[in-house]
């Protein structure tokens, strides 16, 4: 199974690939007023809006840096009832991909109700990895405020 | 993560870009730059830069602009030969075009379906024979190599969490079939192949069979049952 790899500051965290639709540079983005601050912003989207997550400012409190290696991946969110939204997510560091058997991820054994989003580890290629749960990434009354 | 770490060249002077001599002595593992560890972290160095305002103003428009609609009459295949003829498969169950390598064979397995087990990406993977399943006979007509295409591959296909791979005498390339252009399978064909045909597109000489990729897969798992 493919991965999509990435980094908040010096952890590096994994995406399964067929979550992600496209990856792009860090593009501007219009703000969006009175949202969260890991609310990036609105991006143009091929002619449809879609909003931007900062995973470094969701994850650490401060956003990405502004580096050619930092982008947005654009994923497929699904909620309760089924219905797929495209979200945007700015990480850092996102170069590499990687095959590997998912069952490789195993529990972490820590379970915090802030970050339901953080799931299994592995260690690839000499890291310490982490699966996003992209469908627990945002809060319902946040998600139900970006999309509707 | 420094922001402008010094990159070396070595693929310049003694890699394969190069003129120096002697040449660097991991290209005997590696046979060329772009699979060296150095080169790919060097280009990711370099992706380490600040971002700049054109670059960021380019690809907002961009990626503002709508996507090309994709034609719904169209069809994705990968088109290979096996012995003399021309087969096409969807590419939805295709996860990989490999190289040649050993099929080892396996003990007391009567030559058949099975072709024995082969190394796909550090897996034990069954290898089918397609050949075997199509009643292909590998013939001996002379087929011009050409440069654009692979000789002898493996193709590797996916459904569900079961792999099967099977060896192919040429990979053509990974086209599009305009759906109005798969026309019928004759009924003058018969034999086995015809079974796994969802029709024929003629392609100047070439008469390519569309395989149903479901049939074959149900053909292979049959055979190992």
């Amino acid at each position: 199974m493919l991965f999509v790899l990435f980094y908040v500051r010096d952890e590096c965290y994994a995406i399964a690939g067929k979550k992600v639709v496209e990856v792009v540079p860090c593009v501007k983005m219009r703000k969006l007023p009175k949202t969260p601050a890991y609310v990036a912003g609105l991006l143009n989207y091929r002619g449809v809006g879609v909003p931007v997550l900062d995973l470094c400012a969701l994850f650490s409190g401060d956003g990405c840096s502004s580096l050619m290696s930092s982008r947005i991946l654009l994923v497929t969110l699904r909620d309760e009832k089924g219905v797929e939204h495209t979200l945007g997510l700015l990480a850092e560091n996102v170069t590499d991909t990687v095959d590997c058997d998912p069952d490789e991820f195993s529990a972490t054994g820590i379970t915090n109700p802030e970050t339901p989003f953080l799931g299994d580890i592995a260690t690839i290629k000499e890291r310490i990895v982490q699966r996003i749960e992209i469908d627990a990434l945002l809060p319902k009354p946040v998600r139900e405020t970006l999309f509707r | 993560m420094s922001e402008s770490a010094e990159i070396i060249h070595c693929w310049t002077t003694i890699g394969v870009w190069g003129r120096e001599r002697p040449r660097c002595p991991l290209l005997a593992n590696v046979i060329h730059c772009r699979n060296c560890e150095k080169f790919i972290s060097a280009g990711k160095t370099a992706l380490q830069r600040p971002s700049n305002e054109a670059y960021a103003r380019d690809w907002t428009t961009q990626i503002a602009r709508a996507r090309e609609q994709k034609k719904d009459h169209q069809q994705s295949v990968v088109v290979f030969r096996v012995g003399d003829e021309w087969f096409a498969l969807g590419t939805h169950y295709l996860r990989q075009v490999e190289a040649k390598r050993v099929i080892h064979s396996l003990p007391r397995q009567a030559k058949g379906l099975v072709k024995g087990i082969v190394n796909v990406a550090g897996q034990v993977r069954t290898c089918y024979s397609l050949g075997d399943l199509l009643g292909v006979e590998t013939g001996d007509v002379d087929h011009a190599p050409s440069r654009r295409t692979v000789r002898d591959g493996l193709l590797v296909l996916r459904k569900g969490y079961r792999s099967y791979v099977f060896p192919v005498t040429e990979i053509k390339e990974v086209t599009e079939f305009a759906i109005d252009d798969i026309k019928p399978v004759p009924a003058t064909i018969s034999g086995q192949s015809a079974n796994y045909l969802l029709g024929i597109v003629h392609q100047g000489e070439m008469h390519i069979g569309y395989l149903d990729s479901d049939l074959v897969i149900a053909g292979f798992d049959r055979g190992t049952q």
